[in-house]
């Protein structure tokens, strides 16, 4: 008989879950809503596939680059453009609770990336601006390296449409 | 803020110091290799470096499988498959990798064709697709900078696609790194300046990041005080053995601190500079080190304060005052490229490079930012940060 996963584990991998597809309804949403980063998104190749996901077995997300945006899909038959792995669920936790950034977590090689790197640039730049506009900026400045100026109301609108895409991703679950 | 984790590995054997290459018929034969195919490149043979080494082999009753001496400076899938070809033909059993950078990146992808099988290198680019150890593969660098002796990656150009596609994994670290005097007594002045910027610049960067880690520090600390001590030295007496193994060692140890907690802003910038505008990578370094740690002054400088320490020594250290340390550090590198400019002509400004025009600065920053080296310096920096510094590095 297998020993059973400790709950901790268990709610650990339920969280990160939650926060992977938080982030790519949030991704999807602001890759079409928020200024800067449909800029930084509208500078991928239509076509161009991310995996985000935890070794050994998940969770994963998957996404995709269209002519609208980045859209949540299923997982792809073939490799990735970029796919970035946590190499175990801790560092996932870690990252995903905002105990660290982004950049910080890569940096730390949390997480093996590979593929198209400058694609991961980019990428970095928009997980940190969903930290700004969706972090309250006490939590966002601790885990970042830089917190630019913002007005409130930018980021309060800003904050909104995300929180609204991502509520209309998880009731539509618009996964292709 | 940081979840104190790292990572550090160094698993390459240094052999280092005076008949270092006698030693390696002993070397290979501990590895269990009876035929390796010496990987080299034209300018490599026609300085007479290839010669020691074959002397060597022969003298211990070593049989080479064959000499290779045409990889090019920009090196291709096509070069690594032509090789790989070579190596199964002439029944070899391991490489001797002599020469700079491209030599070296070569010889780590062809050890990948020879010891996977098959010829389509592609099948195994970016991060973890090696799963299982190469062939014995030795390194005996002719520069002393890159590092490339104790790195775990290697950038090959995609004949079919132009694109220069990384490979990186602990399997394709050498075996063995081969430091010999005799490697680099011939190297011009001003390569021996660029190259040594290099390794000074990728043990300042490993210092100052964000993967910095208390083994890759004290690697670092050790490189920039050989390089500030012995680099001068060389110049001033080319042929001085001693001094030139210690830059050899400095670059090597340059090389296991950045392998292991990357490079930053400079390398940013320098890689999209050196790709735009085809200037010598050492020199990129050189050129913009300076610029780069005065924009990580505020949030790094603790770290700066630290490096006057081995980059003036003692005397001047004890001599500045705590707070004044940070921009001394900087100044005395100031300094030496002031002296390297007289001395072999490196260029302090990309306007005296000659090689880059002002049109082009704005390309530049545009590709620095998202070259994943931005990632490990402390402070971060958008495209019109960068573009700043570029027009402050004019």
């Amino acid at each position: 008989m297998s020993p059973s996963l400790p709950i901790s584990w268990r709610m650990k991998r339920l969280y990160v879950r939650f926060m992977l597809a938080f982030l790519g309804h949030g991704l999807a949403k602001a890759s079409r809503s928020d200024k800067i980063i449909s800029k930084e998104t509208a500078s991928l190749r239509d076509g161009f596939t991310f995996s985000m996901g935890v070794m050994p077995n998940g969770p994963e997300l998957h996404m995709r680059k269209d002519n609208r945006g980045l859209v949540k899909v299923a997982k792809p038959a073939g490799k990735p453009d970029l796919d970035i792995q946590f190499k175990h669920l801790g560092h996932a936790f870690g990252t995903l609770s905002f105990q660290e950034g982004t950049a910080e977590a890569f940096a730390r090689e949390r997480m093996v990336v590979d593929g198209d790197i400058p694609a991961s640039m980019k990428l970095v730049r928009c997980f940190e601006r969903i930290e700004i506009l969706t972090l309250p900026k006490l939590i966002a400045c601790r885990i970042m390296r830089h917190y630019p100026s913002i007005k409130i109301t930018e980021k309060l609108v800003g904050a909104a449409q995300i929180y609204l895409g991502v509520m209309a991703g998880f009731v539509t679950g618009n996964k292709k | 803020m940081s979840r104190s984790f790292y990572e550090f590995m160094n698993p390459v054997k240094i052999v280092s110091g005076t008949e270092a290459l006698e030693h390696i018929p002993f070397e290979l034969a501990s590895l269990g290799v009876k035929r390796p195919l010496i990987i080299t490149d034209a300018g490599v043979v026609k300085v007479g470096l290839v010669e020691p080494v074959t002397r060597a082999l022969m003298v211990s009753d070593f049989p080479v499988a064959g000499v290779y001496s045409d990889v090019p400076p920009d090196s291709s899938t096509t070069v690594v498959t032509s090789i790989a070809r070579t190596y199964r033909e002439s029944g070899a059993d391991g490489i001797i990798a002599i020469g700079g950078g491209s030599v070296i990146d070569t010889s780590k992808a062809v050890n990948i064709l020879v010891s996977e099988g098959g010829d389509d290198l592609l099948a195994y680019s970016g991060a973890g697709a090696l799963t299982k150890r190469l062939k014995p593969l030795f390194i005996l660098p002719t520069t002393a900078g890159t590092g490339s002796e104790v790195t775990r990656v290697a950038v090959i150009r995609d004949d079919e696609t132009g694109r220069k596609t990384p490979y990186a994994s602990a399997f394709l670290m050498p075996d063995v790194a081969v430091l010999d005097p005799r490697m680099t007594l011939t190297l011009p002045p001003h390569i021996t300046a660029a190259t040594a910027m290099d390794a000074l610049t990728h043990s300042v960067e490993s210092f100052l990041g964000t993967a910095k880690n208390p083994i890759s520090d004290a690697y670092a600390v050790s490189a920039i005080k050989m390089i500030r001590g012995n680099l001068p030295l060389v110049l001033a007496e080319p042929n001085n053995s001693n001094a030139r193994l210690k830059l050899a060692e400095a670059a090597c140890m340059a090389g296991v601190a950045f392998s292991n907690s990357m490079v930053g802003l400079v390398h940013a910038i320098g890689h999209s500079i050196g790709a735009i505008t085809h200037l010598p990578h050492g020199v990129c370094m050189s050129i913009m080190l300076p610029y780069v740690l005065e924009y990580n002054l505020a949030e790094c400088n603790d770290e700066i304060a630290e490096l006057l320490l081995p980059l003036a020594g003692a005397e001047v250290y004890s001599q500045t005052a705590a707070g004044q340390r940070a921009s001394k550090a900087i100044e005395v590198i100031r300094a030496l490229r002031d002296e390297l400019f007289d001395k072999t002509g490196l260029p302090r400004t990309l306007s005296e490079s000659g090689k880059v025009e002002q049109t082009q600065l704005e390309d530049i920053a545009r590709m620095s930012i998202d070259d994943g080296a931005l990632l490990y310096n402390r402070v971060d920096a958008s495209y019109e940060q960068v573009l700043e510094l570029l027009k402050s590095a004019w």
